[in-house]
């Protein structure tokens, strides 16, 4: 792996990479770089920027070295060797936090310059953070709950049981029937249920022959008395 | 080859063609060579648990003279508005591949996808000649202009199925065209959509002309305009949706067809519930999960269904509720009661349910096949009484309700491992408690006395890794798991994957996060594609009508795939791939 730290060709014109002697060296910069834009490196998502012509007298390997890590960054290509696997899993992480927490989350900017150092999106204590990577709490916020709390207990404020939509949207639309129905709704109303103030609310729609007819307008209660059954 | 001793290919073939049953055509497929390609000519359906396992180019490489194809996407979760809208599970590459080369098909089922207008145009354009079914189920992405091509071109349809998709409506010339193209419909459904502009007189043509229409369910229409229909169908045998805005009386004049045995109408109330009445007796599947009924309303309708197999609705129907039930309905197969409404006012106080009537269904109910509940409270005596009478219980399910702080009895450990030992015939299982609600030696007995079960839900269980990882020492048939709000490490899951035998499909939402973020890695390997939801911010409506800000904790989700790693990942979801991290394989 030392003797095949060749040298690199530039990407874009005013971009150069130094030589490596065959170590750990490339561009420092790309640690530092914050992420802000990072590159997608898990997702095999084509990489930006790079058009990858190496000439002839550049590049003298077409396949890594066994423990060679490739950066590609915008327009720098910076090439690492002799990195262990867990390391480059870790990079890979961060990447994918940073990548994430600025997809999903506008005002978590800040977040992403503090990726670059450590990962401390990755390193929440785990007995507080339900979330994995690329969570997007702010750090603030686990310690508001002690240590030793147990950790469900934060889970459960964050994953409510889910309620099935179906149900979610048959509860909108009996709401709204009330609402038509009784616009000013009066304290003193016994807590009755649906079954008689929702009959009388209107279900607006100007067309006739079609689903949303408007009916015939309703007297306030009716009698709880069962209708005649034919 | 014709000189082998055993079965000539001639009585193979008119053998094989008579097993329906998937795992036994799996296994046809293995013994040998001939065999596999016997199943591969004659196999008439294929459901696909998950689009991305496999690609169409595979499918019809193998079965080229699919019949009937069924294709799922989008995670379960997405019931549930867990799951990104624009995650994937698109139909296009599908449905170019079955518009191209497949051309015994005359089903198709699409559930939890996304369907373009233009899809819907290839497919009608493609098959319509021939097409007899065809289901978009759940499915979102579609205009009801998709919707007139199919009713235009697919003149052969005995099912269209669309319910709960979401569809955009420009008008309802749709059903119109379906209408007048169509002789041969049975089932027609668009149940929970949101679709207003449907005419009620295109559905009284369809039922005049269609002289086998058995089953339609729609969305919301006045009764009192459905009275013509009624008495056109007169084969039906289920109805569900409509509406009543009107007077109670005034629907003394609605006359259903004589043959009609599954019924659920939307906004029913007290008061126009004895229109049912008169043949109660009749019904099989009663669905009152859109109604508007109290405990009270339940019982009384209940009992006059002594022949009930089906019923769905909500918790207002309280332990009052299951107890007449489990007097009256000594038939009854499948059970399924949902959360109701949270508000103050909305549901009836009587309206929980409890071990109280878990036990009285248990000991009434002794066909009991499917139970699906949401309870308020429960003991592990209630549970116990499940699995030493429903023997024929295939699938259970219970969740939990949050609202009580004190549960009468807590852990369930005795009460699981009980009722998984006595119901000896269930294949999927959903347990979803809170803290405290089952201990990591309940979840052990979980693992350890599921034989049969291949699909498990399991919400806030176990308290410690221990739990996971002698919980996955079990399950033998476990082939798609999904996990929420417990407490599980990412290394704790990795390794429960690599022990679950048959696992195919894991979804997890809530876990602890490991220092590094790399434990998940525990459980890269050939074929297993892993891809994370990352936590995100959603807006919520919360029970008032509100418009909340959520944050949706990350979800993982990992399952096999012949496929290699999706193409079409959005901004929301993102790939683990191993062989970029470097991983050893």
């Amino acid at each position: 792996m030392e003797g095949e730290a060749g040298s690199y060709e530039e990407i874009k014109p005013n971009v150069v990479v130094k030589q490596s002697n065959g170590d750990v060296v490339g561009d420092n910069d790309v640690v530092n770089l914050g992420f802000a834009e990072a590159p997608d490196f898990l997702s095999k998502k084509k990489i930006q920027n790079s058009s990858v012509t190496m000439t002839a007298s550049g590049l003298n390997t077409t396949s890594p070295a066994p423990s060679q890590l490739t950066i590609f960054y915008n327009g720098k290509i910076c090439v690492f060797d002799a990195i262990p696997a867990e390391k480059v899993r870790e990079i890979m992480l961060i990447a994918a936090t940073a990548a994430a927490s600025v997809a999903n989350s506008v005002d978590m900017k800040n977040v992403a310059t503090d990726c670059a150092t450590t990962s401390p999106a990755l390193t929440r204590s785990p007995s507080l953070q339900s979330t994995a990577t690329a969570t997007a709490l702010a750090s603030p916020l686990a310690q508001v709950y002690p240590v030793n709390s147990p950790a469900f207990c934060k889970l459960q404020g964050e994953l409510p049981i889910a309620r099935r939509h179906s149900l979610q949207r048959f509860f909108e639309k009996r709401r709204d029937r009330l609402v038509n129905k009784s616009p000013y709704p009066n304290p003193s109303t016994p807590k009755s249920y649906d079954d008689t103030k929702a009959n009388l609310s209107a279900a607006a729609s100007p067309e006739s022959g079609c689903f949303g007819k408007s009916p015939v307008p309703q007297e306030e209660f009716q009698p709880k008395a069962p209708a005649h059954a034919a | 080859m014709t000189s082998q001793p055993g079965m000539s290919d001639v009585i193979l073939g008119c053998v094989v063609p008579y097993i329906d049953d998937p795992k036994d055509r799996d296994a046809v497929s293995l013994v040998c060579r001939r065999w596999y390609e016997l199943d591969a000519l004659t196999r008439k359906h294929i459901t696909i648990a998950l689009c991305y396992t496999t690609s169409p180019d595979r499918l019809r490489r193998r079965f080229r003279h699919l019949e009937s194809l069924k294709l799922k996407g989008k995670p379960r979760a997405a019931m549930f508005n867990l799951i990104p809208e624009d995650w994937g599970g698109y139909v296009t590459p599908w449905v170019n591949e079955i518009a191209e080369n497949f051309n015994c098909l005359r089903s198709v089922h699409f559930r939890r996808m996304i369907v373009k207008d233009s899809d819907l145009e290839v497919l009608a354009r493609s098959r319509g000649k021939v097409l007899q079914v065809l289901k978009l189920d759940k499915c979102s992405g579609f205009s009801t202009d998709g919707l007139l091509q199919v009713g235009r071109m697919c003149r052969q349809l005995r099912t269209l199925f669309l319910e709960e998709s979401s569809i955009i409506e420009k008008d309802g010339q749709w059903l119109h065209e379906l209408a007048v193209n169509n002789s041969v419909l049975m089932t027609l459904n668009f149940y929970m959509t949101d679709l207003v502009k449907v005419s009620f007189e295109d559905l009284e043509l369809i039922a005049r002309n269609c002289r086998n229409l058995a089953s339609v369910k729609i969305s919301d229409c006045e009764i009192l305009d459905l009275v013509g229909f009624f008495r056109a169908a007169s084969v039906l045998e289920e109805f569900c949706g409509g509406s009543f805005n009107d007077q109670p009386e005034r629907y003394t004049v609605v006359s259903f067809p004589p043959r009609l045995c599954r019924l659920g109408l939307t906004y029913m109330g007290k008061n126009e519930m004895p229109i049912v009445f008169p043949f109660a007796s009749l019904l099989k599947k009663l669905d009152l999960l859109y109604a508007l009924l109290d405990t009270e309303d339940h019982c009384s309708l209940i009992q006059r269904c002594p022949n009930l197999e089906v019923l769905e609705t909500r918790n207002v129907i309280g332990d009052r509720g299951l107890e007449v039930l489990a007097r009256s309905c000594k038939r009854l197969k499948r059970l399924r009661i949902e959360r109701g409404a949270d508000e103050h006012g909305m549901e009836d106080e009587e309206g929980v349910v409890s071990q109280r009537g878990l036990m009285a269904l248990a000991q009434g109910c002794l066909e009991l096949e499917y139970l699906a509940v949401y309870v308020s409270d429960i003991t592990n005596a209630s549970l116990q009484y499940i699995g030493t009478y429903s023997k024929n219980l295939c699938d259970f399910r219970l969740v939990l309700l949050d609202r009580e702080d004190r549960i009468t009895d807590l852990p369930l450990d005795n009460g699981v491992r009980d009722l998984l030992r006595g119901c000896e015939k269930l294949r999927r299982f959903a347990l979803y408690l809170r803290p405290g609600g089952l201990t990591d030696v309940g979840l052990g007995y979980i693992g350890q006395y599921s034989p049969k079960v291949r699909w498990m839900l399991l919400g806030y269980v176990g308290g410690s890794d221990a739990g996971i990882l002698e919980f996955s020492k079990g399950c033998p048939s476990l082939q798609k798991l999904e996990v929420r709000g417990c407490c599980f490490s990412e290394h704790a899951l990795a390794a429960s994957v690599m022990q679950l035998t048959s696992l195919r499909y894991l979804w997890v939402q809530g876990y602890r996060a490991s220092k590094s973020g790399c434990d998940l890695f525990a459980m890269a390997r050939p074929f297993w594609n892993i891809e994370l939801i990352p936590a995100r911010r959603i807006v919520m409506t919360d029970h008032v009508g509100e418009a909340d800000v959520v944050e949706d904790p990350a979800h993982i989700l990992a399952y096999y795939s012949l496929a290699g790693p999706r193409a079409d990942f959005p901004e929301t979801v993102i790939p683990l791939d191993p062989l970029a991290a470097g991983v050893e394989l």
